[in-house]
């Protein structure tokens, strides 16, 4: 192999998949982002016309849009505490060797393995104010009162889609915890015992600041699907009771449904920059705790 | 304890996962078992297929999937043919963005069943259509078939439906109350009868976006009908439909049904399939539907059809203003325009919307044909001989949308996503609010249109 092929050897195997994201991403997000600066629509397809900041003027000026943002931050914020403090507790109930440890992982992790569609229309029947398991089992136990019509009640139906999101994914960064925890080395632990530390205090002083780098990961894995939500409010309150429950991506499918595609790819560079400015934020200030190992 | 623990929560999770798996759909395969009767004999002993072989595909949404009845009626007259029809089934929020973009990328297929406005779709992409049949065409459905050049791009299929109130009589009897209910005060002194003797007088099924707007559908049109001056202001946005005082009454009428009380509590997660179990059952008195309503209830309660009938929807103060709503077609049967198979399609639709297969379709599924002229008589259901009734007595108007003004539906692009405003007017969003979002609903298509004015 002479200089010249070694110099661009790799470069050739990058390739195939460098092509494939350019077509497939970033040649599509290019096109998005002018057409959000057009008013493109179905009802004029071939002739989109320029508009400048129109799209974002309207987008702000929206009561819906901010509607939106504010479920869109509420369903992220809950689901990231939710996801990540669940997942590493239930991480600590399955780390380290068990009888039953495999099984336990398995049927805590077999939740993502669902469509999420799927886990909505199984959530809405669980829902079901008059025949739903929950409103009936709240009744067996003596507290009917306490049942309502959970993905139908202002202020209940966005906490409901939230404990059907934890339910799902909460096995997902149990997962990533648990692949930090493994890699602590024992001989940690092994020392915090003979200086006299406790369970709680070796998880607070050894593992939590030993595993900071998977919970980085986590997080920001987190955030990044909480934002994007899409299936789970659309499979099971499609934005409502009365647009309460509407976040983001929901809000873009709409535009897109009413055929306003220049005003949809405004709403989805609004995300792209949201999401992207949220994720860098959370990744500098994880990266600054994380321990050297 | 941390095994305990775990095991538990391993078991809870497994159990969740299991738990949704055993409920009953309250629509199911049940649905797709639809009537099995004479219609499908009838094609088969007509005449000479007008095509041997051959296959089509056709687009639809899944509410005219659903009961299974189009899909019947549609493959027994292609079995007539010997063509094979292929459903592609799209939910129904979902139908308009999915045909457009397939016409616009030119993946349409061949036929596509829908209830559009022209001003929905792309016109450019429709076949135009011919046939004995176009001259029959209704004056009512007929301008809604019309392309901006004149083509028919629309064969009307489904029956010009009423809407209106369903109720019971059972329940109105036991309760006191007699028809007619001539506006909105004898209405309300009728539903407060009704609450007292136990029963629900309005049922509200507001997780259907599309139910709860029929009430006003059926009340509004004559807000506009004949004032020429006014439909011209709202066209060319010179006024919002909060500065129409007898707009703003109608809905403030429609949404004190909540707030006194007569609807039932449920209305928010409540569906078009309660409601029918309920009004079957006489656990309440009114449910606001189209008359293709019937068919449903007749399948799933039929020895209750006889406790039900059809009137219009009294939430006009003065009856004057009143009216029966007599819409148009259902559904219609268009081609793509670069369909692979077009003379075979439009030899389909041909035979489709001849009396022969109109027969097969109204046998299905009874309803007043938007078609004239005809020499054989087909299958009407009873609600739509009942609103025929009304009819005599009060005007016919469609709804707003629909209607002609000066022969235009110039309200057609006015829509603004009507039924998700009432839907959330019902969820709590005041009448003024519910007016300001469709004003900017239709805003937007209208700009989206380049209309002038917006």
């Amino acid at each position: 192999m002479n200089k010249l092929e070694n110099k661009y050897y790799t470069k050739w195997l990058v390739l195939p998949a460098f092509l494939l994201f350019l077509v497939f991403f970033i040649i599509p997000n290019l096109a998005s982002f002018v057409m959000g600066f057009t008013d493109w629509s179905l009802f004029y397809f071939d002739e989109p016309r320029w508009n400048g900041l129109d799209n974002f003027k309207r987008l702000f000026s929206e009561k819906n849009f901010w509607i939106c943002v504010k479920n869109t931050f509420y369903f992220s914020v809950v689901t990231v505490l939710g996801k990540n403090i669940l997942g590493f507790l239930m991480a600590l109930l399955v780390q380290g060797e068990g009888r039953y440890k495999h099984f336990l992982r398995a049927a805590f992790f077999l939740p993502i393995t669902i469509s999420s569609l799927v886990v909505a229309i199984i959530f809405v029947s669980i829902y079901n104010p008059t025949n739903g398991l929950l409103n009936n089992l709240l009744s067996a136990v003596g507290l009917g009162k306490l049942g309502v019509d959970w993905l139908h009640t202002k202020g209940v139906a966005l906490n409901a889609v939230c404990v059907m999101e934890l339910w799902q994914q909460v096995g997902y960064t149990m997962c990533i915890c648990l692949a930090g925890m493994e890699s602590v080395p024992a001989e940690y632990y092994e020392a915090s015992k003979i200086d006299g530390a406790g369970y709680w205090q070796r998880v607070f002083k050894v593992t939590i600041p030993l595993m900071v780098q998977s919970l980085t990961v986590s997080v920001m894995l987190s955030i990044i699907s909480g934002i994007k939500v899409f299936a789970q409010i659309y499979g099971t309150t499609n934005g409502g009771p009365a647009d309460s429950t509407q976040v983001l991506s929901t809000f873009l499918y709409k535009s897109f449904g009413n055929g306003y595609l220049g005003y949809s790819s405004a709403v989805g560079l609004f995300m792209t920059l949201l999401i992207s400015v949220l994720t860098f934020t959370v990744v500098i200030i994880m990266r600054k705790k994380e321990v050297e190992m | 304890m941390k095994k305990k623990l775990a095991m538990i929560l391993a078991g809870v999770m497994t159990l969740s996962l299991l738990t949704g798996c055993g409920e009953k759909a309250e629509t199911g395969a049940e649905d797709l078992e639809v009537t099995e009767n004479a219609a499908e004999e009838s094609v088969e002993s007509e005449e000479t297929p007008l095509a041997d072989g051959g296959k089509l595909s056709v687009m639809m949404s899944s509410g005219d999937y659903g009961a299974g009845m189009i899909t019947q009626a549609l493959e027994t007259v292609a079995e007539g043919m010997g063509i094979t029809l292929e459903f592609e089934v799209i939910p129904d929020d979902q139908m308009l963005t999915v045909t457009n973009t397939k016409l616009a990328t030119g993946n349409g297929g061949d036929i596509i069943l829908h209830n559009f406005g022209l001003t929905d779709i792309s016109e450019k992409d429709l076949a135009s259509l011919d046939g004995e049949w176009v001259g029959k065409i209704t004056d009512t459905t007929y301008p809604l078939c019309v392309g901006s050049d004149g083509s028919v791009l629309k064969a009307p299929l489904g029956g010009e439906s009423n809407m209106g109130f369903i109720y019971n009589k059972k329940v109105l009897e036991e309760a006191g109350v007699s028809l007619p209910i001539r506006n909105y005060e004898e209405f309300i002194a009728a539903c407060e009868l009704i609450k007292g003797s136990g029963k629900t007088p309005v049922y509200i099924s507001n997780q259907e976006t599309w139910t709860a707007q029929i009430l006003l559908l059926c009340s509004m049109t004559s807000v506009f009908d004949g004032n020429p001056e006014l439909i011209h202001k709202l066209t060319t946005n010179q006024v919002k439909p909060a500065e129409i005082p007898e707009l703003v009454k109608l809905f403030e009428n429609a949404i004190s049904l909540k707030d006194l009380g007569y609807i039932n509590e449920d209305y928010m997660s409540a569906t078009n399939d309660m409601a029918f179990d309920a009004l079957a059952n006489g656990e309440c008195a009114f449910y606001a539907q189209l008359d293709s309503a019937y068919s449903s209830l007749n399948e799933f309660y039929p020895d209750k059809i006889g406790d039900l009938g059809m009137m219009y929807i009294p939430l006009w103060d003065n009856e004057e203003d009143g009216y029966v709503l007599f819409g148009t077609a259902t559904n219609y049967l268009s081609i793509v325009g670069n369909s692979e198979n077009l003379d075979l399609a439009k030899a389909f639709v041909n035979k489709m919307v001849s009396e022969d297969g109109l027969k097969v379709y109204y046998d299905l599924i009874p309803g007043s044909a938007p078609y004239k002229d005809l020499t054989v008589e087909l299958n009407a259901n009873a609600f739509n001989r009942e609103m025929r009734e009304y009819a005599k007595t009060w005007p016919s108007l469609r709804e707003f949308n629909n209607a002609l003004y000066d022969g235009e539906p110039a309200l057609s692009n006015f829509y603004g996503a009507f039924s998700e405003r009432i839907q959330g007017m019902f969820s709590g969003i005041s009448v003024e609010d519910t007016l300001s979002e469709w004003y900017k609903a239709y805003y937007a298509d209208a700009a989206a249109l380049r209309m002038e004015g917006f």
